[in-house]
C-alpha cells in the first residue's frame, strides 16, 4: 500500500545535526536542557521529560559497539555480492546510538571500540552516508 | 432518557492544543505528534508523568511511509513505557481518538489519558491522493482506474439529484468554511471567497470543483481527557463527554441510498442516546460536522438529524449555520478552511468544542446556551462515522 | 486561548533546499478473488453477469458473494442476471487516478440492475457529458456494451461502458 515514492523531511534538529555531519565532519547528539540527557538519534524533543530540545551538543567521538550481526543478503532474499558488518554503536554518556557498519575489521566483537571515518569533505551531502563505516580504534 | 450503561468514570476535556495545518511542514510525524501534545499538556496544566495511558490515532501507514504508525508516534506522544494503543478508522479517526481516550477513563481503567492524532501527507509523491487507490476493490473497482474524487463526485451527484438541490447551494457551505477560518490561527485556507468564486474554479469530476473541496494537509491536534475526580481538582470548566457514538455501514457502496449516511445516523443515535439528547435541532448550541467537501457538511447535518432530508441547503441559506444563527455548523472553519490532515483534522473538531465551550476561541466564538456541542467524523468509502457530544 | 504550536512551514521551493531523505517503495500485490468474485469473472469473460442469491432475504447481490452481510449467513444459488440496469448516479471525471489532467472527459457512474434491485454495479457510462451535467442520465436505462469475445479475459473492462437503450 506505498506511494510512488517517498520524501521524507528529517525535522529541524536533525537537519542541524547531519549538516555539522557534512560541514565539520561530526557527530553531535540532541542536548535537553530540562534532563540535561544527550541521545541519538536527534529528534526536537525529549522522549523522558517530554520538553522541546533545539541543541545539539559536541560528544567524544569514540563509540562501542553495542552489538553487530554479518548481512548477507539483501531486502529480498538475494546474495549481496560483498557481505558487510551492521553494528550499533554507543557513545559516552548518550542514551540510545547509531546503526551503522563496520569496516576494516575482520571478526568484530561486542565492546569493540570503533571511529567514524568519514567521506572527502567535498563529497558529503549532508547524510549518515557521508560516513563511510567505523573502524576499530 | 439516558440508556442503560455501567459507566464507573465521568469522563472531561481539561487541555487540547493542535500544531499549524500546512501541506508541508518541516517536522518529522513524531515532532508533529510531539507538538500537539505539548501544547495540550500546556494548556490543561500537567505534564508528561501525570498521563497514564495514551491513545493515537493516525490514518494509514502508507501516508507518512512508515509501518505501525502508532508505535513509531508513541515516543512523541508522551507515551514511553506507557500503555499505548493506536486506533484507525480512516478519516472518522480523529473523532475516534478521543472516544476510545474516552472509554479508557469511562471504564475505570485510567484517570489521565493523552489523545493525540497525526497525519503527515507531504511524505507520499508524486501525490498522496494517489495512495487511495488502495481504497478500491482490487478485483471489481481498481481496474477502471478510478480517483477517490469519483466516489464523491457520485454520492454529491446522488444528493443534488434526490434532493433536487443546486450547486450554489452547496457552494455556501465552503463560502461560510472558509471565511470562518479566518479567525482560526492554524488555518491552511482561510479564504474570502464567494460563490461565484467556487463555481467558477476548476472542475475535477462534475460536479466537483476545485473551491469544493478541502486542501491536502498535515499537522497533529490532541485533547487532554480526564476522570471526573481529576477534573474537578485541576479546572473550574470542564467540559464533560455525554455521549460517543460509531457506526460503520458495509463495504458495499454500490448497494446504498448514496443520498443519506444511513450509518451516521446510527452512530448519531447512539450518542444522542447516551446524551440523552431527544431533539438535537433544538438541543444543540452548536455542531463541528465533517466537511472534506462543502456538500458533505449538507449530508452529515441530515444524517445526524439536524436538518430534514434535503433542507440542510436551506438552513444555511437561511444563515442557521452561521456563527451567530441558531445552529452554527464548523464555526472553526472545519476542513474546508483549517485543513484536512486526515486524522488530525476530526481531533482539530474535538479541541474545538473544547475551546468553544470554555470561551476561549476568540473571535470564532460561538453562543453556549444550552451547553451542547457535537463534533463528528466520517471515513473510509462512505462506510464510517464518528460522533462525541460535548456539554458544560 | 486557541493553542496552536509555531510548527514550521515549508515551501515548494524550499523543499528542495532542506535536507529529506529520499526513499522508492518496491511492492507489488496479486490479489486473489476469493470464490465468488472468480466465478463473475469467469462469467464475465462468458459475456455474462452472475450474481449469488440469499434466500433469507431474497436479495441478489451482484458483484456475488459467499455470505449475505445482512443475514450474517452463506448465500443459497448462483444466479444470472440482465446486463441492463436503471442509472443511479453518474459523473464526468476530467483527471486521472495520479490527479492528473485526464486526456478525455470519462463518465462513470453506478448502475442499479434490473434483476438486482438494490444492488450497483460500478462502471463508465457511454455518454454526453451534458447529459450527466443536466442530470437527465438519472433513472434512464442503460444495457451493458461488451467487447467481443474473443477480446474478453474476465476481468470488469470486459464490459466496456454501459449505453443507453434506445426505447
Amino acid at each position: 500500500m506505498e506511494a510512488e515514492s517517498y520524501l521524507y523531511t528529517v525535522g529541524p534538529l536533525a537537519e542541524q545535526f547531519l549538516l555539522s555531519i557534512k560541514n565539520e565532519g561530526k557527530i553531535k547528539a540532541a542536548y535537553c536542557k530540562n534532563c540535561g540527557r544527550l541521545f541519538l538519534p536527534v529528534r526536537s524533543f525529549c522522549t523522558f521529560c517530554g520538553k522541546e530540545v533545539n541543541e545539539l551538543r559536541e560528544i567524544d567521538q569514540e563509540g562501542v559497539v553495542e552489538s553487530f550481526s554479518k548481512v548477507k543478503l539483501d531486502s529480498f532474499g538475494k546474495e549481496l555480492k560483498e557481505p558487510f558488518y551492521l553494528a550499533y554503536i554507543k557513545f559516552r554518556n548518550v542514551e540510545g546510538g547509531l546503526l551503522h557498519k563496520l569496516g576494516e575489521v575482520k571478526e568484530p566483537k561486542i565492546g569493540m571500540k570503533v571511529k567514524p571515518v568519514f567521506k572527502e569533505s567535498k563529497e558529503r551531502i549532508g547524510s549518515l552516508e557521508d560516513i563511510l563505516y567505523f573502524r576499530p580504534i | 432518557m439516558k440508556t442503560n450503561i455501567n459507566i464507573k468514570n465521568r469522563v472531561a476535556i481539561v487541555g487540547a492544543g493542535m500544531t499549524l495545518f500546512r501541506r508541508r511542514l518541516k517536522e518529522t510525524p513524531q515532532e508533529l505528534a510531539f507538538e500537539a501534545s505539548r501544547v495540550a499538556l500546556d494548556s490543561a496544566g500537567l505534564d508528561v508523568k501525570d498521563v497514564e495511558a495514551v491513545v493515537i490515532g493516525s490514518a494509514p501507514d502508507a501516508f507518512d511511509g512508515f509501518h505501525m504508525k502508532g508505535e513509531h508516534l508513541s515516543d512523541g506522544s508522551m507515551g514511553y513505557m506507557k500503555p499505548v494503543k493506536r486506533v484507525f478508522v480512516g478519516g472518522a479517526t480523529g473523532v475516534f481518538t478521543a472516544i476510545a481516550g474516552w472509554w479508557h477513563i469511562a471504564s475505570g481503567l485510567y484517570d489521565i489519558v493523552l489523545a493525540v492524532a497525526e497525519e503527515k501527507m507531504s511524505n507520499a509523491r508524486p501525490h498522496p491522493q494517489g495512495l487511495f487507490k488502495y481504497i478500491w476493490d482490487p478485483i471489481v473497482e481498481r481496474p477502471l482506474n478510478p480517483n477517490l474524487i469519483w466516489i464523491f463526485a457520485m454520492e454529491m451527484h446522488r444528493y443534488m439529484y434526490k434532493y433536487n438541490i443546486k450547486k450554489e447551494d452547496i457552494a455556501l457551505v465552503s463560502v461560510k468554511n472558509k471565511r470562518n477560518a479566518l479567525d482560526h490561527p492554524a488555518a491552511q485556507a482561510a479564504a474570502n471567497i464567494s460563490v461565484d468564486d467556487v463555481l467558477k474554479s476548476e472542475v475535477l469530476v462534475w460536479p466537483v470543483q476545485r473551491l469544493d473541496i478541502s486542501p491536502v494537509s498535515e499537522g497533529a491536534a490532541a485533547v487532554v481527557l480526564v476522570s471526573e475526580r481529576v477534573a474537578r481538582k485541576i479546572t473550574d470548566s470542564p467540559v464533560w463527554i455525554e455521549g460517543v457514538g460509531w457506526n460503520l455501514d458495509s463495504t458495499h457502496w454500490t448497494s446504498r441510498e448514496l443520498a443519506y449516511p444511513k450509518y451516521l445516523e446510527e452512530a448519531g443515535n447512539m450518542a444522542y442516546r447516551m446524551a440523552g439528547i431527544e431533539n438535537p435541532r433544538k438541543q444543540l448550541d452548536f455542531a463541528e460536522v465533517y466537511d472534506p467537501f462543502d456538500y458533505k457538511e449538507l449530508h452529515h447535518m441530515e444524517g445526524l438529524q439536524i436538518a430534514n432530508k434535503g433542507e440542510a441547503p436551506k438552513l444555511t441559506k437561511e444563515g442557521v449555520t452561521q456563527r451567530d444563527g441558531d445552529l452554527p455548523i464548523c464555526p472553526s472553519g472545519g476542513l474546508l478552511g483549517v485543513g484536512n490532515p486526515i486524522a488530525a483534522a476530526g481531533m482539530m473538531k474535538v479541541c474545538e468544542l473544547f475551546w468553544q465551550h470554555r470561551y476561549e476561541a476568540g473571535k470564532r466564538q460561538v453562543r453556549i446556551k444550552r451547553g451542547y456541542g457535537l463534533a463528528q467524523a466520517w471515513g473510509d468509502l462512505m462506510q464510517v462515522s464518528t460522533v462525541v457530544i460535548t456539554k458544560t | 486561548m486557541t493553542k496552536v504550536y509555531k510548527s514550521i512551514a515549508v515551501g515548494v521551493e524550499e523543499e528542495k533546499r532542506i535536507i529529506t531523505i529520499y526513499y522508492k517503495p518496491y511492492i507489488r500485490y496479486e490479489f486473489s478473488a476469493g470464490q465468488a468474485l472468480s466465478r463473475y469473472l469467469q462469467e464475465l469473460k462468458n459475456g455474462r453477469i452472475i450474481g449469488r442469491k440469499c434466500n433469507k432475504c431474497n436479495r441478489i447481490l451482484v458483484p456475488p458473494r459467499l455470505y449475505c452481510e445482512q443475514c450474517f449467513r452463506m448465500t443459497d444459488e448462483w444466479v444470472y442476471v440482465r446486463d441492463e440496469g436503471i442509472v443511479n448516479t453518474a459523473v464526468v471525471s476530467y483527471i486521472t487516478q495520479d490527479a492528473r489532467k485526464a486526456e478525455r472527459p470519462e463518465v462513470v457512474g453506478v448502475i442499479e440492475l434490473i434483476d438486482a434491485p438494490g444492488q450497483g454495479i460500478f462502471h463508465r457510462i457511454n455518454v454526453d457529458p451534458k447529459e450527466v451535467v443536466e442530470k437527465t442520465v438519472f433513472g434512464k436505462r442503460v444495457r451493458a456494451v461488451w467487447k467481443k469475445s474473443e477480446e474478453r479475459v474476465g476481468d470488469v473492462n470486459d464490459i466496456l461502458y454501459f449505453e443507453l437503450v434506445k426505447s
